[in-house]
């Protein structure tokens, strides 16, 4: 039982990298089977049931890296969350040209209000397809991808507020009439460029930061190259939860810190010093 | 044997493996293996990301069965695939040719 709970808690760890939930779960299954396939050989082989579990998972290699591999050779398909996003964009695109033509025929508009718009729109539209870029970043296989849920979550939950409150928002604006009224078009396209950003964001946090022998990933982003920084430190803290660690990099124009859970602070931590000296 | 070349003839390692008949992941690791006497070996980590890459080109498909109680993913080759076999076999006749030519002279 012990065995088989430590085998679920390993694949939960793969398809935790896994945005589908529908893929999630075909992985699983691939997965599972995969390392029962194993197990029976090694048992028949001689080894006790829980040697062959801990040999089959140790033969696959760091869990979240696989699971980020998969991620990233994903077949190329919509998911929800990209037909979300598109939506919000053809909703922005729609209200916004919508303002422009009734307020341009009913005289309140001017050049000043048509340049803010579409300074509004251009914003927006970099802000949200910068963020998709990152997302799309392919990095390869790393050595270990680090999904710290201690820090995580809390920003898991302001982006969760943001996204319902640009939700609330929208609902608000369109029960005043959107199109009726220019007055409340533009909070109603606000929110809905805010949802649009967070969703990518959020999408983006789950991605995890990566370890790579070229340098660090962080949460999907630009890839920090060793080069640049000559330190490291392991940072604790304690939260009403339990403790936070996080290990803050030295010497680079930017000091990232990276959250690390607790079981994954040894590894991460003699993964960095092979490149980086302790502060 | 050299880890980027190694790394990009693994595509035409499945395609070839999978030429003949339907495998899962498990079974191909054991295949090459097999076949190479040890000297050729995939991780895990290498194979799936691949399989799943490879799928989603279209040059192989899978296919849920159920073994042993449970649900098993079995690739196979598909008719884009064996186009892509072909090519990737001539390829390799021309560069083992190219190589030997210089390699053998020394």
């Amino acid at each position: 039982m012990a065995e088989e709970k430590r085998q679920e808690k390993f694949i939960r760890r793969i398809t935790d990298q896994i945005h589908d939930r529908e893929r999630a779960n075909e992985i699983k299954d691939e997965m599972r089977d995969h390392l029962e396939t194993a197990v029976a050989d090694y048992t028949q082989m001689g080894l006790s049931q829980e040697e062959a579990g801990e040999k089959a998972r140790k033969q696959m290699g760091d869990p979240a890296a696989l699971g980020y591999a998969l991620e990233h050779n994903a077949p190329k398909h919509w998911t929800k969350w990209h037909a979300l996003i598109v939506l919000l964009l053809v909703l922005q695109g729609v209200i916004a040209i919508r303002l422009v033509l009734n307020s341009w025929a009913n005289g309140v508009f001017d050049w000043l209000d048509l340049l803010i718009v579409g300074a509004m729109v251009i914003i927006a539209g970099v802000m949200v397809l910068n963020n998709l870029k990152k997302l799309t970043q392919q990095g390869g296989q790393p050595i270990m991808v680090i999904r710290a849920n201690e820090t995580l979550s809390s920003l898991d939950q302001v982006t969760t507020g943001m996204v319902l409150l640009g939700i609330g928002l929208i609902v608000l604006g369109t029960s005043m009439s959107v199109f009726g009224d220019e007055g409340t078009a533009v909070p109603v396209m606000n929110s809905l460029f805010m949802a649009t950003n967070w969703i990518v964001i959020w999408t983006g946090q789950r991605v995890g930061s990566a370890v790579y022998a070229e340098g660090i990933q962080f949460n999907g982003g630009k890839l920090l190259s060793w080069s640049e920084y000559n330190s490291y430190r392991v940072l604790v803290s304690h939260t009403k939860k339990g403790k936070v660690y996080q290990i803050k990099l030295y010497g680079g124009k930017m000091e990232p810190i990276l959250g690390v859970e607790s079981s994954q602070l040894r590894t991460v931590e003699t993964l960095v010093s092979q490149y980086l000296v302790q502060a | 044997m050299n880890k980027e070349l190694r790394k990009g003839i693994n595509p035409s390692l499945i395609l070839a493996l999978l030429e003949n008949e339907s495998l899962y992941g498990y079974a191909l690791i054991e295949r090459l293996m097999l076949k190479t006497g040890g000297v050729l070996e995939w991780k895990e980590g290498t194979l799936y990301p691949l399989l799943h890459q490879m799928e989603g080109k279209g040059w192989i498909q899978s296919e849920w069965q159920v073994a042993e109680g449970r649900r098993r993913k079995v690739y196979s080759i598909t008719k884009k695939g064996h186009g892509e076999l072909a090519k990737q076999k001539e390829e390799w006749v021309a560069l083992q040719a190219a190589i030997g030519s210089v390699l053998g002279e020394a």
